[in-house]
């Protein structure tokens, strides 16, 4: 069942259809769920029901026709203020919210929600990526937070409660979104043409884990491609190799010429190898592997590492070059030690 | 427009000091300096998110400013207590301390401190989130903050009071807030839940009042969850519905199998929990609550101070405890919250916890290790360990395996030696032992450079064992033009392979150490005179003129000639 052509979270629009039932609205909220499963989405078009001119709030059931729900689509709406993090930054900038050193508290968003709306019924505030509100950012938030102004709503998006600080999370009321069902992945996947074939999207469906971001991304051949490759050669990475590196820096740098792009792809690199030592980590012990065919196959080519411990290490090796990219680390020196890291750890594990 | 509806932690926020929940402390130090009119001019409130600061802050702007006067129980119904409760009160500015937090706001502020207040007796700051003040910001306060006008009252509200300068801590007077104890948040959800006409299981808000972990303004978010999803009743499976929290029993669950080191079964913990809804971070810590309260249950402390688990869990617990040991008990802790302390950075959450409970299966039984230890240390001769270790691949160098065959080896030598270096003693005493004397030296030493089969030799074979300076303990020396090869045989690995190559001949450890010959004495004497002759030469140095001579001329000892007539007349030569 779906909501609003929102698939996979009618759980959560229960919970806000007794919310709103009960008129028990609190005026902050954080989402919480893994990236690319329509927690924007769902929070753009909370929004729009509960500023559409048509419809009452708690039938959550916007018309789509009246000039409000238009402008909420349209994202052009004076009383919803919509902000995330720029492209070329690794943080929300904090101009966003207090405005800058001259018009401090005369512009961004803690000023805007203290206006009274102009259609008179609510403000509505969207916070996406606030996983990147650096402590300046989320500490100017605590008190608008705490205290908002009448009739108005936050809503801060995010992927968990440990990202948050404890005294925003103190302040919010958290709601959980899950990972959409394998099933309506693949109904997306095919209903929007990214894949052609039924055995394509069965193989984006599995791979997904949930995420349509990730679907997404996977579709793309060469993508494929690379991914199979990387995961034959870290079953094989037992010794420093510059050749490796440079292949590994290659098809980063082909991603395109702005950092970010290749930021992006480089993080998604280490995200397919963090995956591929948390399943050898999984065969490890025994545990049932959840995985695609490529993912099986590399799996049980690759000899089983006799040390557990090396290879949660190198889980934790990925997981930090992922972070060191958002520290703005130099591409090719970071891609080379997280390589020798790998093999230097990998080492000690051959039989 | 629709009728606004305000959250439960802002509805019931205290309004006097006989609603602020356990801080009684404060309520009665401040209390008792308003009644005998000693107000400080500054006052700093510290302490973790939602135990009452800004709270507190305002009822003090109220009692000080209310229309009955100054007084320990503001009226709360006269306009200058209600406005001060609704933050918008013309004499008591509440100033968001993080979105003002630069030197121009700041100098806004002390521009405006010398006007009086246009309508009550004090004028009132009350500065939140203090602690994201600039430097700069707070070092223009300073002079005001030490002397404000009499009409100027600071109160300035922080949760990370390490943030504030020294000079600005020093002229305030400093309150810490306690965390609430959960006794109190459960008493005050009870009265929130009969106030709101909601029925609630006991048990139900128990687990909301452990969950904030001292926090009321955490507990009273939760219930506004709970309030606006539970039309009727709020039950024990609602709470964790709702909070992504998971029962008790999947937690014990959870803990048995990592204690019996059954890493599949726990990562199959993991899957189910989140197949029932269970967040991952909550459950990692939950998990972390979870060794903690077994930690303080093996130490001993008793039911009461448990964090997390109840009453009748409790003995199950330190049982469980018991039998894994305070050592390894720690280390689980520190795997959990490094994992937590990663989530904070990473998106992964669930590899974080996977890769931490798999760790926590790879860790040895540390409490038998260093039992082991002990009795080496206090050497008794029964050295079986008093349980059974549980499977494990037995990998690592520290498992206790080995140490039962050392008793075989003389009790006076085994002390020393022990204590040195467990393991490899233990793996030596299946060989021969040959002891290390001055005619045995030469052979070992040759026998032993041929047992290594790299580059180390070639450096090596420069070399002679020239002394024992101690039992097991090995002088070689180089010619002073091999100086290069001494060098290099005192690389650590290097090192560490002589003496294992030592160690495999010898049958016991042996240390090595190196030194280079001086020059002349290098060609002409064999091993025996040039231990002599430097045995000769110590001993020199040590007579109390050749000492002096030294120290006066800034000398060394080149050469040393053999008297004839006099003693010690000649046998130094200054530079």
């Amino acid at each position: 069942m779906s909501w609003q052509g929102i698939e996979g979270h009618d759980q959560v629009v229960e919970r806000f259809r007794r919310i709103l039932t009960g008129g028990r609205l609190a005026s902050t909220f954080l989402f919480i769920g893994p990236g690319g499963i329509g927690k924007r989405a769902f929070a753009l078009k909370l929004a729009q029901s509960l500023l559409c001119e048509r419809s009452a709030d708690e039938a959550l059931a916007p018309c789509g026709d009246c000039p409000s729900c238009q402008q909420v689509v349209a994202q052009s709406h004076p009383d919803v203020e919509l902000v995330a993090k720029p492209k070329d930054k690794s943080f929300i900038p904090l101009e966003t919210f207090i405005g800058d050193r001259e018009h401090r508290m005369r512009e961004g968003l803690c000023h805007n929600m203290a206006l009274k709306p102009h259609g008179g019924r609510r403000k509505i505030a969207i916070i996406d990526d606030a996983d990147y509100l650096n402590q300046e950012g989320a500490n100017c938030l605590l008190k608008t937070l705490e205290e908002p102004p009448p009739n108005s709503l936050i809503i801060l998006i995010g992927t968990s409660e440990q990202r948050q600080l404890p005294t925003i999370r103190s302040r919010c009321q958290i709601v959980r979104f899950k990972p959409l069902p394998v099933k309506v992945i693949a109904t997306l996947v095919s209903a929007n043409g990214i894949s052609q074939t039924r055995g394509e999207t069965e193989a984006l469906a599995t791979l997904s884990d949930g995420s349509m971001e990730r679907a997404v991304q996977f579709a793309e051949p060469e993508l494929a491609e690379f991914r199979q490759e990387l995961m034959t050669r870290l079953g094989k990475l037992f010794e420093r190799s510059t050749g490796f590196a440079a292949d590994v820096g290659a098809f980063v740098d082909a991603a395109g010429k702005d950092a970010p792009i290749r930021r992006e792809r480089l993080k998604l690199v280490l995200g397919i190898a963090a995956d591929y030592y948390r399943w050898l980590l999984h065969a490890r012990t025994g545990h049932e592997v959840h995985g695609d065919e490529v993912l099986a196959r590399v799996l049980q080519q690759s000899p089983v590492a006799r040390d557990a411990d090396a290879v949660a290490a190198c889980v934790e090796r990925c997981l930090d070059a992922q972070q060191q990219v958002d520290a703005n680390a130099n591409q090719a020196t970071l891609i080379e030690c997280w390589i020798d890291d790998l093999a230097n750890l990998m080492q000690g594990t051959r039989a | 427009m629709t009728k606004e509806y305000v959250v439960v932690a802002r509805r019931y926020r205290p309004q006097s000091f006989e609603d602020l929940v356990g801080q009684s402390q404060v309520s009665t130090a401040l209390g008792n300096a308003i009644e005998s009119n000693r107000v400080g001019h500054a006052y700093l409130f510290t302490g973790a998110r939602g135990v009452g600061k800004t709270s507190t802050a305002r009822i003090l702007a109220k009692a000080l400013n209310c229309q009955t006067g100054p007084t320990t129980s503001p009226c709360g119904e006269c306009d200058i207590c209600q406005s001060v409760a609704s933050g918008d009160d013309v004499d008591v500015l509440e100033i968001d301390g993080a979105s003002n937090r630069g030197i121009d706001e700041i100098r806004q502020l002390r521009s405006n401190v010398n006007i009086r207040p246009s309508r009550a007796r004090f004028k009132i700051y009350i500065i939140d989130e203090v602690h994201m003040l600039t430097t700069q910001a707070f070092n223009a306060l300073l002079k005001t903050l030490e002397e404000p006008p009499a009409h100027v009252k600071f109160i300035f509200c922080t949760t990370d009071p390490e943030k504030i300068p020294i000079t600005v801590l020093s002229r305030c007077q400093r309150f810490d807030f306690a965390p609430v104890e959960a006794a109190s948040i459960l008493e005050r959800l009870k009265l929130i839940v009969d106030t709101e006409g909601v029925a609630a299981d006991e048990e139900a808000l128990q687990i909301l009042a452990r969950r904030a972990a001292g926090s009321m303004r955490d507990s009273q978010s939760l219930l506004e969850q709970l309030l606006s999803f539970c039309s009727e009743r709020i039950t024990v499976d609602d709470v964790h519905a709702m909070l992504g929290t998971a029962q008790s029993g999947r937690l014990t669950s959870m803990a048995s199998r990592l204690m019996a080191r059954d890493a599949a079964g726990a990562l199959s913990e993991i899957e189910q929990a989140v197949s029932e809804g269970v967040d991952v971070g909550q459950l990692a810590e939950q998990l972390l609550g979870h060794f903690r309260d077994m930690m303080a249950a093996i130490v001993g402390c008793d039911s009461e101070t448990m964090l997390q688990t109840t009453a009748s869990e409790f003995s199950g617990l330190r049982d469980a405890g018991q039998s894994l040991g305070i050592e390894t008990t720690l280390a689980v802790l520190q795997i959990l919250d490094q994992s937590i302390t990663r989530m904070r950075q990473s998106p992964h959450t669930r590899t974080l916890l996977e890769v931490a409970l798999v760790r926590i299966c790879q860790l040895d039984a540390l409490d038998e290790l260093s039992e082991v230890i002990a009795q080496l240390r206090g050497g008794s001769g029964n050295l079986t360990p008093t349980k059974a270790s549980p499977a494990r691949t037995g990998s690592t160098a520290s498992s206790p395996q080995p140490a039962p065959a050392s008793p075989a080896t003389k009790p006076a030598e085994k002390k020393t030696e022990n204590l040195a270096s467990p393991p490899a003693e233990s793996v030596s005493s299946h060989m021969s032992r040959r002891e290390i004397t001055p005619g045995t030296v030469g052979s070992i030493w040759k026998q032993a450079i041929s047992q290594i089969e790299d580059m180390t030799a070639d450096h090596a074979r420069y070399a002679d064992p020239t002394a024992i300076s101690a039992p097991n303990r090995l002088v070689v020396s180089f010619k002073s033009s091999y100086t290069l090869h001494k060098e290099f045989c005192e690389r650590p690995e290097r090192k560490a392979r002589i003496e294992e190559a030592l160690q495999a001949v010898t049958g016991q450890t042996v240390r090595v150490d190196f030194e280079v010959l001086p020059e002349e004495q290098g060609s002409a004497a064999r091993a025996k005179p040039v231990l002599s002759q430097r045995e000769r030469r110590r001993e020199r140095e040590k007579h109390p003129m050749v000492k002096e001579a030294i120290e006066i001329f800034e000398a060394e000892i080149t050469r040393l000639e053999e008297p004839r007539r006099s003693e010690s007349s000649d046998s130094e030569s200054g530079e």
